[in-house]
């Protein structure tokens, strides 16, 4: 009953946020257009994935910002996850559209800009960018931005539900884990086997074995992943209650 | 009928019991008073009836429907809090845009008129408002809001006496020009008696009192005098509690004036000092170095 009206006040309230990063992106663009254009080189790096680290901080902050407005509101805790969910959607598609335009636009001013989606995967498209790359590369950034949206939710849903103290632990405790502790234990005692593993297990998720590489693989890792961080930020929100 | 039922609510935090077996009905179209001391449970009791915390037992229905997690049941309840649950960066003007959408209705021209009697600057973003400030405007979002059911936490904090004046005065004028439930918890008990219908009365998490107004100030008598004959006049009578000033004594005594009361002054009890000696801590003042 309420979710048209969380949506919509998520998407109004965000207009600003995207006012200016779609202000930086593309004066980014132009700007690069004319260095290029003036020194005859018709290269332009696109920017399709910057808009994903966006959406992370948008995750990121929802709770903080929106969760005491929209108990106030009447709108529950079912309600402002369900919004959440169709709010990361419409703009996962949405952003993910307007960067893909941008390649499109891009290759039309610049001739053969740089496709930084084409250009990973450019072993499974031997025929260069066609209308399947286009398509292709749209589903991937969209579950890509999915993914990021999911995993900034969950953060914040994560950081709201925990107290002072285990904030301080985890703030402090899981970069110094992973920067310190887990190169050094790996070093001093696995040899580097754990972040040989971790690396191959990313390039896996991502699509890359055995010298081939296939988008899918990271369509449906994104997918899994976004399922998984908004079940676990579904079970956070669902006894998450008002703090003063 | 429309009303909200609280059922056997109990609520603890970190094994500290702040509400026990709570049960009460707020009807429709009456103005409660909720009061209490200072860590009673008053605040935490409307936080579970407006679903900002979850009951450790009982039920709260609003209208028939579950309180919990129910966007429909909660559309009929607008919560006026003490902390502000607003984006500090939000303008006032937004935030009744956006009442008006969750809500449905919302009486604009209501609001801009109350914003002008006090002086509300609507295009100041919440953060920046003045505590008194920030009561006023959420006091004018509760008085538009279109629901049936509306809860004020402690709405005079940081206001003035004239504002505290002006918003009696104006929540007397919106309940007769639009009866609704209205449900006030404040410590300034002797400024708001005389808006009150019922009365609620919470201590140590368990409501002592739940009567009408009329009823808890006539439940009794308050009678004055020179202490050896107000002894003697209170005699054998369930006395809530007395104050000494010298010679003179002040008894408040339940039941009715049965004898006769001879030099003694009588009088109806009054709600504030009815409390005090309600809610009392046992002991009293007594300080030794």
């Amino acid at each position: 009953m309420k979710i048209k009206s969380a949506v919509k006040y998520q998407i109004v309230e965000l207009r600003y946020g995207l006012i200016i990063v779609y202000a930086i992106i593309y004066a980014l663009l132009i700007f690069q257009i004319i260095i290029n254009e003036s020194m005859n080189n018709i290269s332009v790096s696109s920017t399709e994935f910057s808009t994903c680290g966006f959406l992370l901080i948008w995750g990121a902050l929802t709770m903080r910002v929106q969760f005491s407005f929209f108990l106030q509101n009447g709108v529950s805790r079912n309600t402002q996850f369900v919004s959440n969910v169709a709010n990361s959607t419409i703009l996962s598609v949405g952003m993910s559209l307007v960067a893909s335009l941008n390649v499109l636009i891009l290759r039309l001013i610049c001739g053969q800009s740089g496709f930084a989606f084409q250009k990973m995967y450019s072993a499974f498209y031997p025929d260069g960018y066609t209308v399947r790359t286009f398509f292709e590369g749209l589903l991937w950034l969209v579950c890509a931005h999915l993914f990021c949206a999911m995993l900034g939710l969950f953060l914040s849903t994560l950081y709201y539900r925990m107290n002072k103290i285990t904030k301080i632990i985890v703030s402090a405790g899981v970069p110094a884990l992973l920067l310190l502790g887990l190169p050094l234990f790996d070093i001093n005692v696995t040899h580097g086997v754990i972040i040989q593993s971790i690396g191959k297990a990313f390039l896996f998720i991502m699509g890359f074995f055995n010298g081939n590489c296939n988008p899918y693989y990271a369509v449906v890792s994104f997918t899994v992943l976004a399922m998984i961080f908004a079940g676990l930020s579904y079970l956070l929100l669902r006894r998450a209650i008002i703090r003063k | 009928m429309n009303r909200i039922e609280v059922k056997n609510v109990n609520k603890s935090f970190q094994g500290n019991p702040v509400l026990k077996q709570i049960n009460l009905t707020l009807e429709e179209g009456k103005i409660y008073g909720l009061l209490g001391r200072n860590g009673a449970g008053k605040s935490t009791l409307l936080n579970i009836i407006n679903n900002r915390l979850f009951a450790d037992s009982g039920e709260v229905r609003i209208n028939g429907r579950n309180a919990v997690e129910n966007d429909l049941a909660q559309g009929n309840l607008y919560f006026m809090t003490e902390g502000s649950t607003y984006p500090k960066d939000m303008t006032v003007k937004r935030v009744f845009r956006w009442t008006k959408e969750f809500y449905g209705g919302f009486d604009d021209a209501y609001a801009a008129y109350l914003g002008d009697l006090f002086q509300l600057n609507v295009k100041k973003k919440v953060g920046q408002l003045s505590t008194g400030y920030s009561s006023i405007f959420k006091i004018i979002t509760a008085l538009c809001v279109d629901v049936p059911y509306v809860f004020l936490d402690e709405p005079v904090l940081g206001l003035d006496a004239n504002h505290r004046d002006m918003f009696y005065k104006i929540l007397m004028e919106s309940y007769l020009k639009k009866p609704r439930t209205i449900v006030i918890s404040t410590h300034l008990i002797e400024e708001i008696s005389g808006l009150l219908e019922h009365v609620i009365i919470i201590k140590d998490g368990s409501v002592i009192r739940d009567q009408s107004c009329e009823e808890l100030t006539h439940s009794g008598f308050t009678v004055s005098g020179k202490s050896g004959e107000v002894d003697a006049f209170i005699q054998g009578k369930e006395v809530l509690g007395a104050d000494v000033i010298g010679g003179l004594k002040t008894a408040y005594v339940l039941g009715q004036v049965d004898r006769p009361v001879g030099d003694l002054e009588v009088s109806p009890l009054d709600l504030q000092k009815l409390f005090i000696q309600l809610t009392a801590s046992p002991g009293g003042i007594h300080y030794e170095n």
